[in-house]
């Protein structure tokens, strides 16, 4: 079973969870006018792209964000509410955990790296998850980590020889990844940075830094389908059914790429209730169009400009990367090096 | 449709130039050939390339006869020219024996030439629904089921306006639609007041054939407009009036059936009602040419006119595949499109310059 049939399985379990309908309701009441602080806590949450932990995130930085320079008054989230968010955000990383345990038991160093919050400073309260309020059903997520030992890139980083990754401390190499995801962001989608070009396409095949940027991209590679996984399972608890984007809202579809880095595509649409709010971060699923290009699949939004007139209409366009079945948006680029 | 335009001061004599060519043999060879049909008998033939010539002489007798006879002239032009037409599209003639409609008064009681009746009849050998199946196909006219002239007027785009005006408050079946491009964007809109006097712009949209396939759901962002934007390699729907805008047409229901002739077809029923109107029932049709009072006439004018020019145009298309768009060199095309504004080639430069320092910077 593919990573991404998994995924989807898991998330089906999410919804049925006893608990979701809880943390569904305490995410909604966040975010409304009428709900505490004006529904700004999940305004500013929603931001963060980091799922569950912008919750907890945004109540330990309260009182900071509260002496910035704009008005806001965020009242604390109730211990309760603390206990519900920190238990399922823990059900999600240590399966994330769990994905990545074969690497990290090769590869210590590389933990952090891999660890898809790892640019947020760690919360000062650790969380557990609950045994009475559990989100994510046991035999979906092991069928999930089952899965995740065939990701691609997983092997490629088993199977590196010891030689080529022998240095290097675990700071740094988080460091080394951040920068080099932000090297591919900053291009926008469907472009490829000039330093993978010229590696990939100019330099000699025995260039010593193709095997260590092979490594990068597929360390890279795990670690972006842990967030998309971590993002599924957010979505899941908010709704029933990925956002869909098909011939019934599609206005156009342009600049579509398949280069080294991966898949892209830029997909403006008419909004309606379920695609209204698709931000970067999200996934939503592309369903074919018949007579048009033949593009599917779950895909990354990376950015988002919309436009709304009364006498025009409302659109919105988003820049999208499309995910492989490992739920990577970057599947060939640690095969081209 | 492929849109072919052609340059001309005069489009009326030009339409005929160009269907002129069909009164001719080795030209209708020539069509039979290019479409994979037999090479058409002598007498088929001589039966298209006649009723063409007698279609551009009714037709040019129309151009300046008095409205007691124009609508019987234009009548008797348009079903030889659907008939010459038809038999080259069909590859033999039409089995024709009757007009395939009737004219009856009104039956609610209406007394206006609006509330005439046309009664499609003879579905196998009446000449509206053998028209029909060759220059509308799909559309099933069912016998027996009345027409008013005022549904017939209300469909077609050309006469919108003064159909409006003078009917204020009747049901109109065509829909102007503006092309509006906005960057790499193009969509379409329709202005609500399209839709008086439907209180809900939802109903009568619904009642669009195809609408569902060809466009989104349609947006109604609150303003003066209902955007339609088009679905990705979905068929266009619609059709063009004279000035080349674009006309959606809402059905009409007959019989719990939703019916939509095309413009050709819908000209073809009201020049039968008025020239049948003006042959037969003289009482009523001098009185109203005479002395109309409400400003009918002026709709009825209007309509002819419309057909005078329009029908040959529309059988030109059908024959060519293409829609043939005449247009005079002095004014140039006439554009429906929304021009790109100051500001939309300011946000293009600007994103142009963006991807250029990004490309630059990373």
């Amino acid at each position: 079973m593919t990573i991404t049939k998994a995924a989807y399985r898991l998330c089906k379990s999410v919804v049925r969870a006893e608990v979701r309908r809880e943390l569904q309701e305490r995410i909604h009441n966040l975010s409304i006018a009428s709900g505490p602080g004006g529904g700004q806590f999940g305004s500013l949450a929603s931001k963060q792209g980091v799922q569950l932990l912008s919750f907890l995130v945004i109540d330990q930085e309260r009182a900071r964000i509260s002496a910035g320079p704009l008005p806001l008054a965020l009242p604390p989230l109730s211990e309760s509410d603390r206990k519900l968010f920190g238990s399922a955000h823990a059900e999600m990383t240590r399966l994330d955990d769990q994905c990545v345990q074969p690497v990290v038991s090769r590869w210590p160093v590389v933990r952090t790296a891999l660890f898809p919050y790892s640019h947020f400073p760690p919360l000062a309260e650790t969380h557990r998850p609950d045994a009475s309020k559990l989100l994510l059903s046991e035999p979906e997520a092991a069928n999930l980590v089952e899965a995740f030992a065939q990701h691609s890139d997983m092997r490629m980083i088993l199977t590196t020889p010891d030689h080529v990754f022998a240095q290097g401390d675990e700071n740094g190499i988080h460091q080394a990844l951040l920068e080099f995801l932000g090297r591919i962001q900053q291009g926008g989608v469907g472009h490829v940075p000039s330093a993978i070009e010229q590696l990939v396409f100019h330099a000699s095949s025995s260039h010593p830094q193709r095997a260590v940027m092979r490594f990068f991209s597929a360390l890279l590679s795990v670690r972006e389908s842990l967030h998309n996984l971590n993002q599924m399972i957010y979505q899941a608890i908010l709704a029933d059914k990925p956002p869909i984007l098909d011939e019934d809202c599609i206005i156009s579809i342009s600049d579509t790429h398949n280069n080294v880095v991966g898949s892209s595509a830029v997909i403006a649409f008419q909004p309606d209730a379920y695609t209204h709010f698709l931000g970067p971060g999200d996934l939503a699923l592309v369903k074919v169009i018949p007579n048009h290009l033949p593009l599917k699949g779950l895909v990354r939004v990376e950015g988002l400009r919309f436009e709304y007139s009364r006498d025009l209409g409302s659109t919105h366009t988003i820049s999208t990367r499309f995910l492989n079945d490992d739920l990577s948006p970057f599947g060939p680029l640690s095969k081209a090096f | 449709m492929k849109v072919r335009t052609i340059q001309t001061e005069e489009p009326r004599l030009e339409q005929w130039r160009l269907l002129s060519r069909y009164s001719y043999e080795p030209n209708i060879a020539r069509f039979f050939g290019s479409r994979g049909a037999t090479a058409p008998t002598p007498s088929l033939t001589e039966y298209i390339a006649g009723s063409i010539r007698q279609a551009e002489a009714y037709f040019v007798a129309a151009t300046d006869a008095p409205l007691d006879i124009q609508p019987l002239l234009l009548y008797y032009g348009a079903a030889n020219l659907l008939a010459g037409a038809g038999a080259m599209l069909a590859a033999g003639k039409l089995p024709i024996k009757n007009h395939g409609m009737t004219l009856q008064q009104s039956s609610s009681g209406g007394g206006r030439i609006a509330d005439l009746e046309i009664l499609p009849v003879s579905p196998t050998a009446g000449a509206l629904q053998l028209f029909t199946n060759v220059f509308s196909p799909g559309t099933v006219f069912l016998s027996g089921v009345p027409w008013t002239l005022e549904e017939v007027l209300g469909s077609i785009p050309d006469l919108k306006e003064h159909f409006v005006e003078c009917f204020p408050q009747a049901r109109t079946y065509a829909l102007a639609v503006e092309l509006v491009r906005r960057e790499e964007l193009t969509f379409e809109r329709i202005a609500l007041d399209q839709f008086a006097p439907a209180p809900d712009p939802r109903e009568p949209l619904e009642r669009v054939p195809g609408i569902s396939r060809a466009y989104i759901r349609p947006d109604f962002p609150g303003g003066r407009y209902v955007i339609l934007r088009r679905k990705l390699g979905a068929a266009e729907i619609g059709s063009h009036s004279l000035s080349g805008g674009k006309w959606l047409h809402m059905a009409h229901e007959k019989g719990g059936k939703l019916v939509e002739p095309g413009q050709l077809v819908l000209m073809l029923m009201g020049l039968y009602a008025l020239g049948h109107l003006s042959r037969y029932f003289p009482e009523q049709w001098n009185p109203f040419v005479r002395t109309d009072q409400t400003g009918e006439r002026m709709v009825v004018e209007r309509f002819l006119q419309i057909t005078l020019r329009y029908v040959p145009n529309l059988v030109l298309n059908a024959l060519s595949g293409e829609r043939i768009q005449f247009v005079y060199p002095v004014s140039g095309e006439p554009s429906v499109e929304a021009p790109a504004g100051y500001e939309e080639l300011k946000k293009l430069i600007r994103r142009e310059c963006e991807a250029v320092l990004r490309e630059k910077t990373v």
